[in-house]
């Protein structure tokens, strides 16, 4: 966790007192690949239809469960 | 003949009239009282928040459909529930509170043989000082405070094309708020949009959260398996802000707001204050503030309803510590144990508990996330519910339908930029939303459906979901085929 005190750092505004804003410089973050993936279209389609069978399955395994 | 009578016309109170209408024939009657007069497909205020659509897009007037469906519908507010009837009948009733046009309020009685509570959550403000429209934040809890926003969005983007920097603030506004995945959506689409108007290198975005760890989301996280690991939401959502340069606060409660200036508190216990341009900030929920009255008049509202307001239900109320909470504390009818003809369904029921471990700061002040309940749930909730009324009434034995949350999945679409090539959304789905770690002993949730990827499939689901989940609430030919 990447903790700094940043009022006024950046915005050049009145500082203020803050407390800890942590910046996520530290955070997992996406290669070029996933992001090209993440708008590539023959993939999205592909994705499409996998997240959509995911939520039928899941309506599906609800409804057996409440009969 | 039977008359169920539903109060509120959110997503909850909608779909339970809408199949009460169907599954009983018309010598039964089914009245929806609601003070607003347009359905609102809440979900999408999220882009109304930021002019990417308009009130139209999101909203329609309930009347016409109601009329053309043969329901009645009452445009009133509920205020207070007789279960016992009067001294005089021992009809049960609920009095509504109907404003005549050109005169003052009028308090009428509504008789019901069924009642289903369905009034969704009291939007309080009040709870914070400061917070809300017409004071120092902007919200997305309604159209009227959508559009507001995305005027004030709107017009510092033109500030910031002038050369201004700016700094947004999204979040939670008090220590026990909700729906922090609707904060988290309005944040990064605010960004994404910041970067459509190119003026993203002028912007500071910072989200403000009460929960413990990102990615709590009022569900005390999850867990995901993705790329070969087991990723706790937690990484998953600082990674999607971080891609993103978007600064993050938890653990905070927000105490007080002044033009322009935050004031929280921290887990910690300190204080802190923050400047803003601009800040969306949610309030917490409660109950709409419904009484109840026993026959004599004498007011038995605590008989019903939990402190919060929200209606208790077949769960368990019994206090007891995080670490003996259980998946079969939640319930499953949504019918009141005192009156057997009353039900709650949606936001209005109350939760046995949080489903986040609860923290509370040095100063005793409780923060941490309050449970969600989110469209899909709610909507489920209404139909099962409908569902053992109509049973009830049509005279069919057998014990009463059930949709406990800890065996109801949720599906969640959390648009993170508008744009049918360019954009993205994150997409979850999770089973149950309650974990249950008698069943899943490690991580409390099935990780077979419990899922989470970015990209632009999911906002081309969002897009459709918009568009279906309208046209069934319009009751357009084919609506039941629509899940819920």
């Amino acid at each position: 966790m990447s903790v700094q005190q940043v009022d006024g750092w950046k915005s050049g505004k009145e500082s203020a007192t803050v407390g800890e804003i942590n910046t996520n410089v530290y955070a997992t973050q996406p290669t070029r690949f996933t992001l090209f993936m993440r708008t590539f279209l023959p993939w999205q389609l592909w994705r499409f239809f996998s997240i959509n069978l995911k939520m039928i399955l899941l309506i599906g395994r609800e409804k057996h469960l409440h009969k | 003949m039977s008359r169920v009578v539903v109060l509120g016309a959110g997503i909850a109170g909608h779909t339970a009239a809408s199949y009460l209408r169907t599954w009983l024939d018309k010598t039964h009657e089914v009245v929806v009282v609601s003070p607003q007069s347009n359905y609102n497909w809440v979900p999408s205020n999220i882009w109304l928040g930021l002019g990417l659509m308009t009130e139209e897009q999101v909203a329609f007037p309930l009347a016409p459909v109601y009329s053309k469906a043969g329901i009645r519908f009452e445009q009133a507010r509920a205020v207070a529930i007789h279960p016992e009837g009067s001294a005089d009948s021992a009809a049960p009733y609920v009095v509504v509170e109907k404003r005549i046009p050109g005169q003052s309020v009028e308090r009428i009685p509504i008789p019901y043989d069924y009642l289903i509570n369905a009034t969704g959550p009291k939007l309080n403000f009040a709870a914070t000082e400061g917070l809300g429209p017409g004071k120092h934040t902007v919200s997305v809890c309604t159209p009227d405070h959508a559009t507001e926003a995305a005027k004030e969005f709107l017009a510092l983007v033109e500030r910031m094309k002038q050369g201004a920097r700016c700094r947004f603030v999204v979040g939670t506004g008090h220590g026990q708020c909700t729906c922090q995945g609707a904060a988290f959506e309005y944040v990064v689409n605010l960004e994404f949009e910041l970067r459509q108007h190119g003026v993203r290198d002028k912007a500071e975005v910072i989200f403000l959260t009460n929960e413990y760890e990102l990615g709590d989301f009022g569900m005390d996280g999850a867990f995901i398996r993705r790329n070969g690991y087991i990723t706790p939401t937690n990484i998953f959502t600082e990674s999607v802000l971080a891609e993103r340069d978007i600064w993050s606060i938890t653990r905070a409660h927000v105490r007080k707001i002044e033009k322009g200036r935050v004031f929280y508190e921290t887990l910690a216990g300190e204080e802190h204050e923050l400047t803003f341009d601009m800040a969306m900030l949610l309030p917490p929920f409660a109950g709409v503030g419904l009484q109840a009255f026993d026959r004599a008049g004498e007011e038995i509202t605590a008989k019903l309803f939990a402190p919060n307001g929200f209606m208790k239900v077949d769960a368990d109320y019994t206090q007891k510590p995080y670490e003996q909470w259980k998946a079969a504390d939640w319930p499953r009818t949504y019918q009141c144990p005192t009156y057997p003809n009353i039900f709650a369904a949606g936001i209005a029921f109350a939760p046995p508990h949080p489903i986040s471990r609860p923290h509370t700061s040095p100063k005793g002040t409780p923060i941490f996330a309050t449970a969600p309940r989110t469209g899909m749930p709610s909507a489920t909730i209404g139909r099962v519910v409908a569902r053992s009324i109509a049973d009830k009434v049509t005279g069919k034995e057998g014990p009463l339908h059930a949709a406990s949350m800890a065996e109801l999945g949720a599906a969640c679409v959390a648009s993170s930029g508008s744009s049918l090539l360019k954009g993205t959304a994150a997409s979850m789905t999770v089973f149950p939303i309650v974990p249950d770690y008698e069943r899943y002993p490690k991580y409390g949730r099935d990780l077979k459906y419990t899922t989470g990827e970015i990209g632009l499939a999911g906002h081309w689901i969002k897009v459709i979901l918009h568009y279906m989940f309208l046209y069934k609430a319009r009751l357009h030919p084919g609506w039941r085929a629509i899940p819920e």
